[in-house]
């Protein structure tokens, strides 16, 4: 295992009080947000500490002089300081204001050791320092500068805190030094260094971590070092196995980390600002070969690509197209005019959605790709069987351009007691068109189930041809002409006679139901609690019409 | 032991039977040109006798009209979907799409577009038409006859089939710029009584008139949908080479039989049809007079 790189991190104590220019021999405190975040070292004499309230505080040292906190100023104020840094080794990393660490390795040689480095440093910072100060104070205090040096930035920081000015940890000697440290330096915001524990949730998540350390025993870094970085796994998980690393002197992350996916996407600037779909595509054409050949030479195709446009307006769409297959050139040339031929012309998604300016870049943004297997072509052209499924795959990526996503939709089996529910809509783009099987024993074989589950209570076959989007509401009525009602124990007061639709009245020749259906009671949006009945009327149509809360409504038709 | 010499001579006339068969595969890849009559999709076996030849003609436009339209417009692009054609339906939302796979529609190869402004109608329908085999356009979406007259340039030049689902309303069978009308001029229900049974299948007659070989009025009665929702031809097909007056409703008081056996032997004590996943259709309604705890609010 690596060790962690050699860091220097200079650390200013008290940075909040230092950046306001108060002298540090005054009782100060900075507040924020009524607590006290930062105090002079006399302040700290009279017990003013971190987190009291102002009053508290205020009550403690009587002469407190309380100013409010300035992020920006200290941000600000730091900048000399990181400007005479520079001067001894570019890089320089800032944490906070206040804290900033830099590799070693390469100053340290050029000045003549870490220990001669160490002095450079805390005399150039403590010059600035002692500028800011110069209003306040005749001569530089000590201490306004420490410098540590360790394996990685968590080690060096704890040296700094340590440091009176200079600490300078061996190299390799780092867990020797830590193992003695409390365990809670481990969850304090203002040590941790890395990504992982600096961010907001990650230092409410660390002083729990290492509440529990504590509660379990281990008071110490060393004591937690010696934990198998196994049990720690399984007991804490990532987080635990982060603050694990660091408490053995390692770097935060483990050094065979996932390496991040190269940026493949590739942009065209067109000038002048394009307003015509067919320079655009003459573009796009160019920027897709360029594309394509970028992907070849790396080994891979890509599978779906995401086509950004931008107007000189700033307006911009994307939109993600998927492509079984590699997506070749013209392909991609083809779906940025699609794709654009329905922004430019306003008919995906309404005319107000128009573009008011030109285009003036297009992005192509390959989102996955695949290692590059090739493809073999039948010796009569391609398969006539795959040609017809390419070419309706191409068209519902067409019309998906022309008309947006959610006008071209494919059936997927959704199973449920309503017809609607048996079998749903969902936009093309959401699935893999070409290969797939839309029956229910193929959906459930999927998704882990080994044999076809009933649904208890669906009407079995023949389905109705027509299922209304939006029930019709209708009236049915007995002989006597009063409405037909189905009681909770699913009693029907009286044979239908007449279904009364828009107006219309038919009479109804044959009939069965009801057959209730109580569904979901215990969600009241999706709950549905009706009695559904077959219906022949007069004009040769069956319906099928449901009683739902005292209310007939026709539900489908067989047509 | 074995019968080598026989062996032998069944292999060669198989495979000489096989050959041939490949070469006139490849025969007919080559071949420069295809006649209009060999540019066919295949129907279901239930509604083939409606069309010249059993076969839809490619390239041509057929309304479908009567009650029962939507139901047998499925049935008709259910024999291309079978064989492998894509399907598409524009501007129809309320389609049963459960329905149409009981009829024999292969989902996976249909294609629902409902554009959202009806003005790209015509549009879209003329993209689909180059890309699959069948279009089903929906009740609700008529075209000019300039855009139809385009729509069928564009139909015969890339052999797919334009499905209009007419509504039970309309009476005429067949509109201008449509080569085949076909129509439901009888339906009859049957497996439902008053107050018992279930929708089993319905007997229709359907005719069919068109244009050039097709003018001669053709009508057949076959089960749409039959007991499992698959059109079923019935057992002597009524094809008749006679005109038929398409316009007098034919009067089939045949009682309809389904030699689905109806297995009700035992009385059922239950007038509700909850999760039972065996279909029972008993005929004599059976009061339920065991008193059950019942404090639910009627429905």
């Amino acid at each position: 295992m690596t060790v962690a790189v050699r860091t220097l991190v200079v650390w200013c104590p008290d940075w909040p009080v230092v950046a306001l220019g108060c002298p540090l021999d005054e009782p100060v405190a900075v507040v924020f947000a009524n607590r006290v975040v930062a105090a002079s070292p006399a302040a700290r004499e009279c017990g003013v500490v971190r987190g009291l309230r102002r009053r508290v505080a205020q009550a403690r040292c009587v002469e407190l002089k309380v100013r409010e906190r300035d992020l920006d100023r200290e941000a600000r104020t730091f900048e000399p300081v990181l400007g005479a840094l520079d001067d001894v080794t570019p890089g320089v990393e800032v944490t906070r204001p206040g804290t900033c660490a830099f590799v070693t390795r390469g100053p340290a040689r050029y000045f003549g050791g870490e220990a001669a480095l160490a002095e450079l440093v805390l005399a150039r910072a403590g010059e600035v320092i002692a500028g800011l100060l110069a209003g306040c104070s005749e001569d530089a205090p000590a201490g306004v500068v420490r410098v540590g040096i360790a394996d990685g930035p968590f080690a060096a920081l704890l040296a700094a805190r340590s440091a009176d000015p200079a600490r300078i940890v061996d190299p390799g000697h780092s867990p020797e030094f830590l193992a003695p440290m409390p365990i809670s330096v481990l969850g304090r915001r203002e040590l941790s260094v890395g990504p992982g524990l600096s961010s907001g949730s990650g230092s409410a998540d660390g002083s729990g971590l290492t509440e529990v350390l504590a509660r379990l025993g281990l008071g110490t870094l060393g004591a937690f070092a010696a934990l198998k970085t196994a049990d720690v796994l399984a007991r804490f998980g990532n987080e635990g196995v982060s603050a694990h690393r660091l408490a053995r002197g390692l770097d935060e992350h483990s050094p065979q980390g996932r390496l991040p996916p190269p940026d493949w996407s590739v942009a065209s600037d067109i000038d002048p600002p394009a307003d015509r779909i067919d320079r655009v595509a003459f573009c796009a054409r160019s920027l897709a070969d360029e594309l394509h050949q970028r992907l070849r030479s790396e080994g891979v195709e890509c599978v779906r690509i995401a086509i950004e446009a931008e107007t000189t307006h700033g307006e911009s769409m994307v939109r993600v197209w998927r492509h079984v297959g590699a997506l070749s050139a013209a392909v991609i040339a083809d779906r940025v005019r699609w794709q654009l031929d329905g922004w430019l012309s306003g008919r995906a998604g309404g005319l107000k959605d128009r573009p008011t300016g030109g285009i003036a870049r297009v992005v192509l943004a390959p989102q996955e790709v695949v290692a590059a297997g090739g493809c073999q072509l039948d010796f009569w052209g391609s398969g006539s069987a795959s040609e017809t499924d390419r070419r309706a795959a191409r068209v519902a990526a067409r019309l998906q351009g022309q008309l947006g996503a959610e006008a071209v939709l494919v059936p997927v089996y959704g199973g449920g007691r309503h017809h609607k529910e048996q079998l749903r809509l969902v936009p093309s783009a959401e699935v893999e068109l070409l290969g797939r099987s839309v029956t229910a024993a193929d959906t459930q074989r999927s998704a882990g189930a080994d044999g076809v589950a009933p649904w208890p209570g669906a009407l079995p076959a023949p389905s109705p041809a027509r299922v209304l989007s939006s029930p019709r509401v209708v009236e049915l009525l007995d002989a006597d002409g009063s409405a037909v009602a189905v009681s909770g124990r699913g009693r029907v007061s009286s044979p239908p006679h007449l279904l009364v639709v828009d107006g219309r009245s038919c009479e109804v020749v044959a009939w069965a139901g009801p057959w209730p259906v109580d569904e979901r009671w215990w969600d009241d949006e999706r709950s549905c609690r009706q009695a559904r009945f077959q219906l022949l009327t007069d004009d040769g149509l069956a319906r099928l019409v449901a009683l739902e809360s005292g209310q007939w409504s026709v539900v489908a038709i067989w047509d | 032991m074995f019968d080598t010499e026989l062996m032998a001579a069944t292999a060669t006339a198989e495979s000489q039977i096989d050959r041939r068969a490949r070469l006139q595969l490849v025969a007919d890849r080559v071949a420069p040109l295809a006649l209009a009559h060999q540019r066919t999709l295949p129907l279901l076996p239930a509604v083939s006798e409606l069309f010249v030849g059993g076969s839809l003609q490619r390239g041509t436009t057929v309304a479908v009209n009567g009650v029962g339209a939507t139901s047998l417009s499925l049935v008709l692009a259910a024999g291309p979907s079978q064989a492998g054609s894509w399907t598409a339906l524009v501007g129809d939302e309320g389609l049963g799409l459960a329905a149409a796979a009981e009829a024999g529609i292969a989902l996976e190869r249909l294609l629902v577009v409902s554009p959202v402004d009806p003005s790209t109608n015509v549009g879209v329908v003329a993209a689909l038409i180059g890309a699959v085999d069948v279009v089903m356009v929906g009740p609700g979406l008529r075209f000019r006859p300039a855009d139809l007259r385009r729509l069928s340039a564009r139909l015969r030049e890339s052999g797919s089939v334009l499905i209009q689902i007419g509504s039970s309303q309309i009476s005429s069978s067949r509109g201008p710029g449509v080569d085949v009308g076909v129509r439901v001029v009888a339906s009859q229900w049957s497996g439902l009584g008053s107050g018992h049974g279930l929708l089993r299948s319905r007997r229709v007659e359907v005719c069919t008139q068109g244009r050039g070989a097709a003018a001669r009025p053709r009508a057949v009665s076959f089960l749409l949908p039959g007991p499992d929702g698959a059109p079923m031809r019935l057992d002597s097909p009524t094809h008749s080479d006679v005109p038929v007056d398409c316009d007098v409703p034919v009067d089939c008081d045949v009682p309809v039989d389904c030699d689905v056996p109806v297995s009700c032997d035992v009385p059922v004590s239950c007038d509700v049809l909850v999760s039972c996943d065996v279909l029972v259709s008993c005929d004599v309604p059976v009061d339920c007079d065991v008193p059950v705890d019942c404090d639910a609010p009627a429905v």
